[in-house]
């Protein structure tokens, strides 16, 4: 009996009792964001005809679910799903080519997959690429089922998949400064946010449900939320104030409000700053930490008593956070000193000139953090006193992805620092709470971030480990010539292979390596990053691709030689999607709630499961070994670095085990869980919760351990970093790796002239109805979504279109000075800062998605990215861009 | 007993599960739409205000609706929810035009939501469920059925999932609440009275059932059917349906 159908078997055996019933629930996990909240699905005569959210649980909206998730019901319908492999006919590949897909056999589809790689493998396992995102119906399997595959095999690091706006600098700064993926505002108990960019609380993203939920209900109570961003429409409807801001320039008004609060109001948390900041490790005239000669170890001084001490001396009771000592025999200062100094240069005026954001808006809202703040104030929950900051500044997606968001994102963190707010009682949390003390009945399911190298904060939870280059400590670069991604030489950051100038780098760096086989799942490369033309470029030299996916999109349609059916979600067993994925755990005070994605029937056709695929494919190509590795390090934690790593940790899946999907989610549950809490215990009960501690939502002051804010790795690496890139033809502002916080101005208002004809600013936004392009696919979303005017138009400011002759749905055209252009319809708006066009990133033309087809705008069709375009410390693309707007059509 | 909705917008934020929802919950075909959302903006940059109604039938107390009626389809129950009976009911549309709301939906033609790829299996189990004829009107009908179906277990309808309209139970912004409007000690009486929620458009003088908190009695919002415009209250007002969106557009 084969991998496949000894599931099925075992499927039967669990649920087939209870598919015989007429009418009954499932508990299952929606995947239609990220977000990944708790559903429960409605099944008659084995048919899900109602999806709604859980209201025991707290992972969700309770009993809440948006509009997609309820809309996604229907896609477990579509007839344009891929029941069957197929492989391409049409020999072409490029966008827009019709594939002209083959039906063929699974031994026949996974025969060719198996040969491609093992042939890449033979050359150089690195010449096997991949990609992937938390795609329509794949949810995290991407990071896990998918990714773990590619690591065993020896492939190179994914490529695109996740889109433009994922977050570079928030993962990069999450980690380093929350131990977390990213950062939610505790909602139930926060009573002032500024939100610079991002929709989270409105639409989708991790934690959507949730974040919703929680945020209506602060705002109910009275928690003002102010909003900074270039448009109005999204969840600045929400607040009490929309402040139009130009792109890319809220790294201005940081800085400022930083100036503010530190060198004019002049009140901050300085006791956080004192214990959990490298804020006092003393610096030198190099710019580097002073380290105690014998061991190396960055030295503070005590204020208590006087004397110079290392970072872990049991006696350093009150480390300085200003003034001038003299250690190791040179004239040093705490490092909060220099970012105090070299903050004063950051006027309001300034930033109001750089952002049209008013001077005085700056000011106020600067007064209003610290105010609401409460800094110094302490609460007690459940007999525990944690500090109590109830004001924070977020921001997300629109606002940290630019050519300067690394700098752009620790600027505004570094207010959050001052207020002394994270990841305590009402300030800013890592989501999806980066600590657990275990499940209490096993006290299995345990992570932790800790004090690391040099006394810094370490990622416990491995997801964030595992992204590579994001977490303490940083990369050193051994390259060029292991990653087409530069990381080697770049550190932290990464290039994507569709950029225009990568090719030449790549040469520059003897070409090492070329593609060979490309694997994509639940992504879509040609639409979500770039132009698709530069996506284009790379995938066409690729000889041999292939994608596991339940629906077709522009990037299998136009490169993918062979197409496997995933299960739709809703026929699907997995237990990565709500596990390990730490962001999507309940925040705050929220309860631990685990749930599992449960089929509610069997996959239809001949789709399969997408651990049965891969676990199938690695027995094939012989990896089965080191997959089980991988597959059985993420579910036990085992590389969540905790201190003591010789912590002899039991496996789940032994080496050459050909365990299926089904007994593998069984047993990974009970792992944790316990004996009684297996897959059967999750069919009959839904999921499983257990109340938050304190210490584990507000674990801040409860874990010794200091985060970055003087990047002492920059000043240390900058050398380094420069030559290696400069070799191979990266010619870059190499101050950008310096230790203090910096203003850099975003290449957007470097390439051209002020007054250059190209004046206005490209953004695009979330829906609450759309997510991923797939969305737009879905007819009951297209139904509602069409009556939305923001959705599928080109939005654009009322004064701005009657400036330029443009009137309300007009057909215009947007050109950037590359000569890339769209077109699309306008939306006058007051909604929209004068100088900005705002679009929903839709616009496809896959066949095998007709509803789709046509709608909306693909602003990323505008995007070029090259060396001067994207962020060289985090990796964050520059997704804004400058047009010119001129009407083709009058709508009247 | 009156039932009656009351619907914060305070919390509300204008996602669409509520549209989204009463679609699945009732099958829906394609063209047809019981609740919808009204978005407009007031104000001229940078203070503009974003207006995000979500709307569905009012039920009125007194509603034009069923004075117009030639056939008595259109009918109201006792408990205030006013209903079709598409037996009855002879596609002559004056109920659309009377209502001041523009509510209800009118079923032209058959047509597949996936366009000349036939009807899908949810689809046909739809018309065996909630078979809807062409060339009827339909509406918002408090999800009756769900409300009838659990009474008879005993449940309350506002308070268990289960007989509480679709719209209400899946709201993620917890925006939504339904119940007795002739209870005083209901939570939407103490909602209104409290939070000083408003009727839309009071002036036309049927005593709606729906509430909003945080609302405006005179909502600058517009909706456009058959060329008639509602609550069009500001020359700077503009609004444009998805100029490539669906069919939904007559």
């Amino acid at each position: 009996m084969n991998i496949v159908e000894k599931d099925r078997e075992r499927y039967r055996e669990i649920f087939g009792e209870r598919d015989k019933q007429k009418d009954y629930w499932v508990y299952s996990i929606c995947s239609l964001c990220y977000g990944e909240c708790a559903i429960r699905v409605r099944v008659v005569d084995g048919r899900p005809v109602a999806v709604e959210g859980v209201p025991e649980s707290d992972r969700g909206a309770q009993g809440g679910l948006c509009g997609k998730g309820v809309a996604a019901l229907l896609d477990f319908y579509d007839p344009n799903r891929i029941l069957y492999p197929v492989k391409r006919t049409n020999p072409r590949k490029g966008i827009h080519e019709d594939p002209k897909w083959q039906r063929i056999s699974w031994e026949e589809a996974l025969d060719t997959i198996a040969e491609k790689l093992v042939a890449a493998m033979k050359k150089d396992p690195r010449t096997v690429c991949s990609s992937y995102t938390p795609g329509p119906t794949g949810g995290m399997r991407g990071n896990v089922t998918w990714r773990r595959f590619f690591q065993a095999l020896g492939g190179s690091r994914a490529l695109g998949g996740p889109g433009i706006m994922c977050g570079g600098a928030a993962h990069h700064v999450g980690a380093l400064q929350y131990a977390a993926w990213d950062i939610i505002p505790d909602y139930r108990f926060c009573n002032y946010v500024l939100r610079c960019g991002g929709a989270e609380s409105w639409a989708s993203g991790r934690n959507s449900g949730a974040s919703v939920r929680q945020a209506a209900a602060a705002r109910e109570r009275g928690m003002k939320l102010k909003v900074m961003d270039p448009q109005g429409f999204t969840v600045a409807s929400l607040g009490r104030e929309w402040i139009p801001i130009l792109p890319a320039t809220d790294i201005a008004v940081f800085l400022a409000i930083g100036n503010l609060i530190v060198n004019e109001i002049g009140i901050y948390d300085k006791e956080y700053i004192r214990h959990k900041t490298n804020g006092v490790y003393l610096i030198g005239p190099d710019r580097l930490y002073v380290r105690e000669k014998q061991t190396g170890k960055p030295l503070f001084f005590d204020e208590a008593d006087g004397n110079v001490k290392t970072y872990d001396d049991p006696t350093l009771t009150q480390p300085a956070i200003e003034g001038k000592y003299i250690a190791n025999g040179v004239e040093c200062r705490p490092a909060f000193a220099l970012v105090k100094d070299h903050l004063k240069q950051y006027k309001p005026d300034w930033a109001s000139e750089i952002s049209t954001v008013p001077a005085d808006t700056i000011r106020r809202l600067a007064r209003e953090l610290v105010d609401e703040a409460r800094i110094g104030s302490v609460i007690e929950i459940d007999g525990v006193k944690v500090p109590y900051r109830p004001a924070c500044v977020v921001g997300y997606k629109g606002m940290q992805t630019h050519q300067n968001s690394f700098h752009a994102y620790t600027a505004m963190h570094l207010i959050n620092v001052l207020l002394g707010n994270q990841d305590v009682c009402g300030g800013i949390l890592g989501s999806g709470v980066p600590r657990s003390l275990g499940y209490p009945e096993t006290g299995r399911f345990q992570f932790s971030p800790y004090g690391g190298v040099e006394g810094m904060l370490t990622v416990g939870p491995w997801p964030i480990s595992t992204g590579g280059s994001m977490s303490w400590p940083p990369s050193k670069v051994t390259g060029p010539g292991n990653s087409w991604s530069f990381n080697d030489v770049l550190g932290h950051a990464t290039l994507d292979v569709y950029t225009e100038d990568w090719e030449e780098l790549w040469s520059n760096a003897g070409s090492p390596f070329k593609p060979e086989v490309f694997g994509t799942y639940g992504g879509n490369v040609v639409m979500n990053i770039v132009r698709p033309e530069s996506a284009e470029k790379f995938l066409r030299k690729v000889p041999f691709a292939f994608a596991l996916q339940p629906f077709h999109n522009e990037t299998t349609e136009g490169f993918c030689d062979i197409v496997l059916p995933e299960s739709h979600y809703l026929e699907t067993l997995d237990v990565c999607s709500a596990f390990g994925v730490t962001y999507n755990y309940p925040t705050g005070l929220d309860k631990w709630s685990m749930h599992l994605r449960m089929p509610v029937t069997e996959p239809r056709g001949e789709a399969r499961h997408a651990q049965d695929v891969m676990n199938d494919l690695a027995d094939r190509v012989g990896i089965r070994r080191k997959y089980n590795a991988a597959l059985d390090d993420f579910y036990t934690f085992r590389k969540a670095r905790q201190p003591n790593p010789n912590v002899e940790i039991p496996r789940i899946i032994e080496p050459e085990e050909e365990v299926s999907n089904i007994e593998m989610v069984d047993r990974i549950l009970k792992y944790h869980f316990g004996e009684k809490r297996g897959l059967e215990r999750f069919r009959d009960n839904g999921f499983l919760t257990w109340n938050k501690k304190p210490e584990e939502a507000y674990w801040r002051w409860f874990i010794n351990a200091r985060i970055p804010i003087y990047f002492e790795n920059h000043e240390e690496d900058r050398e380094e970093i420069k030559k290696r890139a400069e070799k191979i033809g990266f010619h870059l502002n190499w101050d950008y790796f310096t230790g203090l916080t910096s203003y850099f101005p975003s290449v957007i208002f470097t390439e051209l002239p002020a007054d250059s004809e190209y004046d206005l600013f490209v953004i695009s936004q979330r829906d609450s109805l759309m997510t991923y392009r797939f969305t737009a696919h879905n007819p009951h979303i297209d139904k509602v979504a069409s009556r939305n005017p923001y959705t599928y138009n080109i939005n654009m400011n009322v004064g701005t279109g009657r400036e330029k002759g443009i009137r309300d749905g007009d057909t215009i055209c947007l050109e950037n000075h590359w000569g890339d252009k769209v077109t699309g319809t306008v939306k006058l708006s007051q909604l929209v800062h004068p100088k900005v066009v705002a679009i929903c990133g839709l616009g496809s033309w896959a066949k095998g998605a007709p509803i789709s087809r046509g709608k909306g705008v693909n602003p990323n069709a505008l995007i070029r990215q090259d060396q001067h375009h994207f962020c060289i410390i985090s990796s964050s693309v520059e997704p804004t861009v400058r047009v010119k707007a001129y009407k083709i059509k009058e709508t009247r | 007993m009156r039932w009656g909705m009351v619907i914060n917008l305070n919390k509300c934020i204008g996602c669409d599960a509520c549209a989204v929802k009463c679609n699945q919950e009732h099958f829906l075909p394609k063209g047809v739409l019981w609740s919808k959302t009204l978005i407009s903006e007031t104000g001229k940059y940078p203070r503009v205000k974003k207006h995000v109604y979500p709307v569905l039938c009012n039920h009125c107390k007194d509603p034009a609706c069923t004075k117009v009626c030639p056939t008595g389809a259109t009918q109201q129950r006792e408990d205030g929810i006013v209903w079709v009976d598409q037996n009855k009911c002879i596609g002559c549309r004056h109920c659309m035009i009377s209502c001041p709301y523009q509510s209800r939906s009118y079923h032209s033609e058959e047509k597949e939501y996936y366009p000349g790829q036939g009807f899908t299996e949810w689809e046909t189990i739809g018309r065996i469920l909630y078979p809807l004829r062409v060339g009827v009107v339909s509406k918002c009908i408090f999800c009756k059925e769900r409300i009838d179906e659990g009474i008879k277990k005993g449940l309350k309808p506002g308070v268990d999932r289960e007989a509480t309209p679709a719209c209400v139970i899946i709201c993620p912004a917890k925006a939504r609440y339904f119940g007795d409007l002739d209870d005083n000690e209901s939570e939407v009486s103490k909602l209104i009275h409290e939070k000083g929620a408003v009727q839309l458009y009071r002036a036309h003088g049927t005593d709606p059932s729906v509430y909003y908190i945080g609302g405006i009695e005179e909502a600058p919002v517009v909706t456009k059917y058959f060329g008639i415009r509602v609550f069009d209250t500001s020359p700077e007002l503009t609004f444009k349906e998805g100029a490539t969106g669906s069919e939904e557009n007559e």
